[in-house]
């Protein structure tokens, strides 16, 4: 994969962190499914895995071999989104509240396992993540523009 | 692209897969494709059928660079950065064959004040 694929996956997965964890933040008090039916939202991580290029007859010796591909081939790896999983391991935050209409026998509901400090600090790491690979794009930019110099 | 410090690379090789317009300049001039003497019809013709092609391979990304503005424009679903890589890339090819339009005509200026 060239430089301008692999970045385009990150900030694309970055991006799709970003979401999973708005969608944390907005659901923090949410006690129903989707559909009405009685069940509290559960945090939601997204899972990454690395994206290997698709296998191609281009890929022959590592960039820097002596003819130098910089738009076929190449050894670096996107990252792809394997799958949203919701977390099932975290205690349920359980709030006394009889007067709440999906209170259970003891007065109990179960609101969801978020914490707040915890989804804002995966927030900014995300939006880091995000910056430094427009970095890493801005650098692979400023390369090809001074090679274009010569 | 060109690659001249490195003149093996000229030289066409089983299952090369570089993509070189100028490759084919090169081993016409060793007769690789075993014809003996290229004429320079054979040399012209190649260069202009590689130059355009090149020429379309950018224009192809301008277009797809047009294509990605336009669907962000009115709200397609396509995100931010897809459309400024695809800007990006296109701003450096054109930059890519201004440079290559400037080196060439420096090549045929310097021909050209050769004395005899």
């Amino acid at each position: 994969m060239d430089i301008y694929e692999i970045t385009a996956s990150a900030l694309t997965a970055q991006r799709l962190r970003l979401d999973t964890i708005a969608s944390n933040l907005a659901n923090v008090n949410t006690t129903r499914q989707a559909d009405g039916t009685p069940g509290a939202y559960h945090r939601r991580n997204v899972v990454f895995a690395p994206l290997m290029a698709q296998a191609n007859e281009n890929a022959g010796p590592a960039p820097g071999g002596q003819i130098g591909q910089e738009t076929s081939g190449g050894s670096g790896m996107g990252v792809q989104v394997l799958s949203i999983k919701e977390d099932h391991e975290t205690p349920m935050r359980m709030v006394y509240s009889p007067g709440h209409p999906d209170a259970n026998k003891d007065g109990f509901v179960e609101m969801p396992n978020i914490n707040m400090v915890t989804e804002m600090v995966d927030m900014i790491a995300a939006s880091r993540a995000y910056e430094a690979n427009v970095t890493a794009f801005q650098s692979a930019k400023q390369m090809s523009q001074a090679a274009l110099e010569m | 692209m060109l690659n001249p410090i490195d003149s093996s690379s000229f030289s066409l090789k089983a299952g090369a897969t570089f993509q070189d317009p100028f490759d084919r300049v090169g081993s016409l001039g060793k007769g690789a494709d075993g014809a003996g003497e290229a004429t320079p019809g054979d040399v012209l013709g190649d260069f202009s059928k590689a130059l355009t092609h090149e020429m379309d391979k950018v224009n192809q990304l301008q277009a797809t660079a047009d294509q990605a503005t336009q669907t962000y424009a009115t709200g397609g679903d396509i995100p931010l950065h897809q459309v400024m890589i695809s800007v990006s890339k296109a701003e450096l090819a054109l930059e890519l064959s201004t440079e290559i339009r400037n080196k060439l005509i420096n090549a045929y200026q310097e021909l050209s004040r050769m004395q005899i």
